[in-house]
C-alpha cells in the first residue's frame, strides 16, 4: 500500500511548504457554502411581501426595483447576515467546547455562558441604558460566568461532566435573575429586549453586526493556529502532552476562545441555544470523522440557523416567533436523541 | 433507640421534633409577614380570638384571603416538589433528580399554557388537569430515559432534563407569543410565586396531595429494594413495571399540584431530598417524611424571605430558591458528593 | 552518553511523600522494567521523567540534557510516553492514529514529508498493522489496541520510550505478544522503559529491572541478579521460590502455597 501520502487526502506543494487538504472535508465545505448561499436566498425572499428568489438576486446585483431594494437592502438583509454570522460564530464555539471537554453533549450554552451574557445585555440595556444596542454587554457576562464556571471547576478536559453540571446551575441562576429581572418591567416597555432573549433577529442592526464580524475575523487566524492542537486533545491530555502539545496553555486559549465567539454570537441576536451544540455533530457527520475542523463545524451552525430562522418565519407567519425558539425545541429534540442513541442497556 | 411503634433512631427523634416546631415558629412568622400594617400582634390576637380584631374586615381578609392561603400552599408546594424528588431520586438512581431539573416542571406548565389558550382553563381543577397532563408527558419521558439509560449515566439523565425543560419550554413560549395577553399574566407566574394564592385552591388540591402521599408511602418499601437493581429486586418477587407506573402517577400528581398552586419552582425539591438522604440513607418511609419536612421548611423560609427582602416588593420565590439553590448545588457537587458519579463517560 | 539519568529525585502528592532520593542512568538499548508493590510510586516515576508531572526536588537528563530546559515539542522528539489507560478517539482510524505520532516532527507549514510517510511505514510493518490500518481504532480489540498505540509511538521515532503498564488488561497470550512487540523496538538501540506489574513477565522480558519500595530504589541491575528470593519475599511480602527457565534460565517465581 502506498503510505506516502495519507489516503484521502490532497496535498498542496507550495514552494517548500507542505499542505494537507482532506478531500472529503473540502468537498463537505463546499457543499455547505453552497447550501448556505441558497438559504440567503431563500431567507431574504421571504417575508411580509413575498419576493421571488429570482428577484432578490437581481436586487442584489443591482438590477431590482426601487421598492425591492429598500426591503432587501434595508430590512432583510441585515436581519440575514445577523443570523449567518451568530450561525458561524455558533458553530465555531461549539467546535472548540466539544473538543475541549470531550463530550459531544457539550455546548456554551449549558455552561451558563449564554445566560451571563444574556443577563448582562438585559441589565444594560433596560437599566444602564447607554442608547446604543449594548451588544458589547454580552462578551463581559460571558466572561463573568466563564471566570466563575473557571474558578469552580479547573480542569474542563477532565471533568467533563463536573463542568457541565456546574454549569447547568449557573445557567439556572443567571436565568432565574435575568427573568426577574424582565419581570419587572411591563411588556411594552421591555421593547425589543423581551424577544432577543429568546433568540430573534427581526431587529439586528448593521451597527451590532459590522463590529462583531470584525472581531471574529480577526479571531480567525488564531483559530486556524489551533486546530490541529485541537484535534490531539481528544487523546486525552497524557497522550496529547506526549505528543508536544502544552496542554495547559491551548486548553486555557481554548475555553477562552470558545467563550468569547459564543458570547459574540449571542450579541448579535439572542441566544440561541443548541446550534453550538448541533454543529460540529452535523459537521462531523458529513466528514464520517470525529472531529471535523473548526471552518466546517462554523458552515454548518450557520446552515441550521438560517434553517430555523426560515422555519420559523414560514410557520409562525403572520407572528414573528423567536428564532431561539425553534432552535431550542428542535436543539431539545436532538438532545434526547443522542442521550438515547449512546445508551446502554444495563440491569 | 427509643422503643416506639415506630422504628426510628433517638437522633432522628429529636431532629423532627425541632424540626416540627421550626415549622410550626415558621408558620407564625408567615402568617406575621406581609406587605401592610398588620404585623404579629394583630394577627395573634385575631386568633386568640380579640374582638376587636375580629371585627377589623381589612384584618380578616389580610388573614384570609393573602397569608392563610399563602403559608397553606407553601406547605402544600414545599411537601408535594420534596417528595417527588425523593421518589424520582429513588426510581432513577440519580441523586440529582428533581422535578425542576428533569424537565418535568416545564412539562406541567406546557399543559397549563396549552389548557389555558385553547381551553380557556381557569378553575383550579382545570389548571389541575391541564398540568396533570403535561408532568405525566414529561414523566413518561424522564423515567423511560431513565430506564434505558441505566445507572451507567446517570448525568445524562440530568442532560435529559436539559433537554425536556427546552423542548417544553419552547413550545409553551411559541404559544404564549401567539397570545400576547396570556402572555402578560404567564411571565410573572413562570418564576414561581405563592403570592396568587387562593384559599379555594389550597381547598381543592389538599385531597390530591393527601392521595398522592399516601401512593408514595405504599411504594415505599419496594423502591427501598429496587435499589439493588431490578433484577434482585425481581428475585423478591417486586413488580419493578408496577411500581414505576406508580412513582410515575405520584410524581405526577404532586407536580401538577405544585404547578397548579405556585407556578414552577425549582431546587427546593432537591435541597430537601438531598438532606433527607443524609439523614437517612437507606429506608426510604423516613428519608421521604424528612423530604416532606424539609421542603416545607425551606419553601415557607424562602417565602417568608420573598415578602421581606426587599419590603414592600415581593420577589418571586422561585428566582430566591434558584439563587440560593443553585450555589448549594455546585457547593454539593463540588464536595465530591457525587466524585463517583462524574468519572463515567 | 547515558540516555536518561536520574538525581536524587524527590516526589510528593499535598504532603505525602511518594518518592524517596531516587537515582539511576539508564543504559542504551535495553529494555528496562520498573517493578515494585502497588504503592510503591512506580507510575509516579514513570509520569515524572516523561514530563507529564512537574518535577519538585532533584533533576532528569536526557542525553545529558535537562528535562527542565526542553519544550514541550522538543521533548516529544526525544521521548515518548504511553500513558496507562490511554484514551482513543472516536472515529479514527488506527492510520491515522499512527500518523498522528508525527506531530511532533511536524508544524504549521511542514504538515507531512516523506520522512513521515517513512517513519509511518515503518511502524506499521514493525507493529504488524497492516491488517488493521483501515479499522476505526476504538472498535479494536485489547491487544489490537495496544499495537496500534504502540504504532503510534513507534512513528514518533524517539530514542527513549516509556511504557505505563502496557500489559495490564490483557490476557496471557497478548501479553506476550505485545512484549515480544516491545522486545522488538530495543533492537534498534532505543531504550525502553516501562512500569511492569507481572513481576513474572518482568523477569522474562526485561533486560534490567528497577524495583522499587516504598519510593526508593530497593534495586536495580539484570533481572537475575534482582529477582532474588530475599528481594521479593520482602518487597511483596510473599514466599517464593524462583526457579530457572528452561530455555535460557532467567528467573520465573513460583509462590509457595501456605496450604496445600
Amino acid at each position: 500500500m502506498n503510505t506516502s501520502i495519507p489516503s484521502g487526502v490532497w496535498r498542496l506543494q507550495l514552494g517548500k511548504a507542505t499542505v494537507l487538504l482532506h478531500r472529503r472535508t473540502w468537498l463537505m465545505t463546499l457543499l455547505m457554502l453552497v447550501t448556505l448561499l441558497l438559504l440567503f436566498v431563500l431567507s431574504v425572499s421571504i417575508g411580509s411581501a413575498d419576493m421571488s428568489m429570482r428577484e432578490v438576486i437581481a436586487t442584489l446585483g443591482g438590477q431590482g426595483s426601487k421598492l425591492h431594494e429598500i426591503m432587501v437592502y434595508k430590512i432583510r438583509l441585515p436581519r440575514v447576515t445577523g443570523v449567518v454570522v451568530a450561525g458561524l460564530a455558533m458553530g465555531m464555539a461549539g467546535c472548540l467546547i466539544q473538543t475541549l471537554v470531550r463530550n459531544r453533549l457539550a455546548t456554551p450554552d449549558m455552561v451558563g455562558v449564554n445566560e451571563g451574557a444574556s443577563l448582562a445585555v438585559i441589565v444594560f440595556a433596560l437599566y444602564l441604558t447607554l442608547g446604543s444596542w449594548p451588544w458589547w454587554a454580552s462578551p463581559l457576562g460571558a466572561a463573568l460566568a466563564a471566570v466563575a464556571l473557571f474558578v469552580l471547576c479547573r480542569r474542563p478536559g477532565e471533568q467533563g461532566y463536573l463542568f457541565i453540571i456546574i454549569g447547568i446551575a449557573i445557567s439556572e441562576l443567571f436565568n432565574a435573575v435575568g427573568e426577574f429581572a424582565m419581570s419587572t418591567q411591563p411588556l411594552t416597555h421591555l421593547g425589543s429586549v423581551y424577544l432577543w432573549t429568546m433568540g430573534h433577529f427581526a431587529h439586528v442592526s448593521y451597527q451590532t453586526t459590522q463590529p462583531i464580524t470584525l472581531i471574529l475575523l480577526a479571531l480567525c487566524p488564531l483559530m486556524a493556529l489551533i486546530n490541529r492542537p485541537l484535534a490531539l486533545l481528544r487523546f486525552g491530555d497524557a497522550t496529547a502532552r506526549n505528543l508536544g502539545v502544552n496542554v495547559p496553555l491551548v486548553q486555557l486559549g481554548i475555553l477562552g476562545l470558545a467563550i468569547l465567539v459564543a458570547s459574540l454570537g449571542t450579541a448579535i441576536g439572542g441566544p440561541v441555544i443548541f446550534v453550538a451544540m448541533a454543529a460540529p455533530i452535523l459537521a462531523s457527520w458529513l466528514t464520517r470523522d470525529n472531529l471535523a475542523p473548526i471552518w466546517l463545524a462554523a458552515l454548518c451552525g450557520a446552515v441550521m440557523l438560517m434553517g430555523s430562522d426560515i422555519l420559523v418565519r414560514v410557520l409562525a407567519q403572520p407572528n414573528e416567533i423567536p428564532t431561539g425558539i425553534m432552535t431550542r425545541i428542535l436543539g431539545g429534540f436532538l438532545l434526547l436523541f443522542l442521550l438515547i442513541k449512546d445508551r446502554q442497556w444495563s440491569d | 433507640m427509643v422503643k416506639t411503634a415506630i422504628n426510628l433512631p433517638t437522633h432522628q427523634w429529636a431532629l423532627l421534633a425541632t424540626g416540627a416546631a421550626l415549622l410550626t415558629a415558621l408558620l407564625m412568622l408567615s402568617m406575621a409577614t406581609g406587605a401592610g400594617v398588620y404585623g404579629a400582634a394583630q394577627v395573634f390576637g385575631y386568633f386568640r380570638g380579640d374582638a376587636a380584631l375580629l371585627a377589623d374586615d381589612k384584618l380578616a381578609m389580610i388573614i384570609h384571603t393573602l397569608r392563610m392561603p399563602r403559608t397553606l400552599a407553601a406547605l402544600l408546594v414545599g411537601g408535594s416538589l420534596a417528595v417527588a424528588a425523593s421518589l424520582l431520586q429513588s426510581a432513577t438512581r440519580n441523586p440529582l433528580a428533581e422535578p425542576g431539573l428533569l424537565g418535568v416542571n416545564a412539562g406541567a406548565v406546557m399543559g397549563l399554557v396549552i389548557g389555558l389558550i385553547y381551553f380557556g382553563v381557569e378553575s383550579t381543577q382545570g389548571y389541575l388537569v391541564w398540568s396533570s397532563a403535561g408532568a405525566l408527558l414529561g414523566n413518561l419521558v424522564v423515567l423511560g430515559i431513565g430506564l434505558m439509560l441505566g445507572q451507567a449515566s446517570p448525568l445524562k439523565l440530568i442532560l435529559a432534563g436539559v433537554a425536556l425543560s427546552a423542548v417544553f419550554g419552547g413550545l409553551s413560549n411559541y404559544l404564549l407569543l401567539a397570545n400576547q395577553t396570556a402572555l402578560e399574566q404567564f411571565r410573572f407566574w413562570n418564576l414561581g410565586s405563592l403570592s396568587a394564592s387562593e384559599l379555594d385552591a389550597v381547598r381543592i388540591i389538599t385531597p390530591v396531595v393527601l392521595v398522592a402521599l399516601g401512593l408514595a408511602a405504599m411504594l415505599c418499601r419496594q423502591l427501598t429494594l429496587m435499589q439493588m437493581g431490578d433484577s434482585q429486586a425481581k428475585a423478591l418477587g417486586i413488580h419493578t413495571t408496577r411500581v414505576r407506573i406508580g412513582v410515575l402517577v405520584a410524581s405526577t400528581l404532586f407536580t401538577a399540584c405544585a404547578i397548579s398552586l405556585a407556578g414552577p419552582i425549582g431546587f427546593v425539591g432537591f435541597l430537601a431530598a438531598y438532606c433527607a438522604r443524609l439523614v437517612e440513607p437507606v429506608k426510604l418511609i423516613t428519608q421521604m417524611v424528612f423530604s416532606a419536612l424539609f421542603g416545607m421548611l425551606f419553601l415557607l423560609a424562602a417565602d417568608i424571605l420573598a415578602r421581606w427582602a426587599i419590603q414592600p416588593f415581593e420577589l418571586p420565590v422561585g428566582t430566591l430558591l434558584a439563587a440560593i439553590g443553585a450555589p448549594v448545588l455546585i457547593a454539593i457537587v463540588l464536595r465530591g458528593g457525587f466524585r463517583s458519579l462524574l468519572t463515567v463517560r | 552518553m547515558t540516555v536518561l539519568q536520574v538525581r536524587n529525585l524527590q516526589f510528593g502528592y499535598h504532603q505525602k511523600p511518594v518518592l524517596h532520593d531516587v537515582s539511576f542512568s539508564l543504559p542504551r538499548g535495553k529494555l528496562i522494567g520498573i517493578v515494585g508493590p502497588n504503592g510503591s510510586g512506580k507510575s509516579t516515576l514513570l509520569k515524572l521523567l516523561a514530563g507529564q508531572l512537574p518535577l519538585q526536588q532533584g533533576e532528569v537528563d536526557i542525553q545529558g540534557q535537562a528535562l527542565a530546559s526542553f519544550s514541550t515539542k522538543a521533548l516529544a522528539r526525544q521521548l515518548a510516553f504511553l500513558p496507562q489507560r490511554p484514551v482513543m478517539a472516536e472515529g479514527i482510524r488506527v492510520e491515522q492514529l499512527v500518523q498522528y505520532g508525527r506531530h511532533p516532527h511536524q508544524g504549521w507549514f511542514n504538515q507531512w514529508s516523506a520522512e513521515d510517510a517513512r517513519q509511518v511505514a515503518r511502524a506499521r510493518d514493525i507493529m504488524q498493522l497492516e491488517p488493521l490500518w483501515q479499522r476505526i481504532a476504538s472498535s479494536l480489540s485489547g491487544g489490537q489496541a495496544q499495537r496500534a498505540w504502540l504504532g503510534m509511538i513507534l512513528a514518533q521515532n524517539t530514542d527513549l520510550i516509556l511504557l505505563d503498564e502496557p500489559t495490564s488488561a490483557l490476557d496471557i497470550g497478548l501479553q506476550t505478544e505485545v512484549m515480544e512487540s516491545i522486545r522488538h523496538i530495543t533492537t534498534e538501540n532505543r531504550t525502553v522503559l516501562i512500569v511492569i506489574h507481572d513481576l513474572g513477565m518482568a523477569a522474562r522480558y526485561c533486560d534490567e529491572l528497577i524495583a522499587l519500595d516504598e519510593g526508593r530504589v530497593a534495586a536495580m541491575g539484570p533481572a537475575r541478579e534482582v529477582i532474588t528470593k530475599a528481594l521479593v519475599d520482602r518487597l511483596y511480602n510473599t514466599n517464593v521460590d524462583i526457579l530457572a527457565a528452561p530455555d535460557d534460565g532467567a528467573p520465573v517465581i513460583v509462590p509457595r502455597r501456605r496450604t496445600s
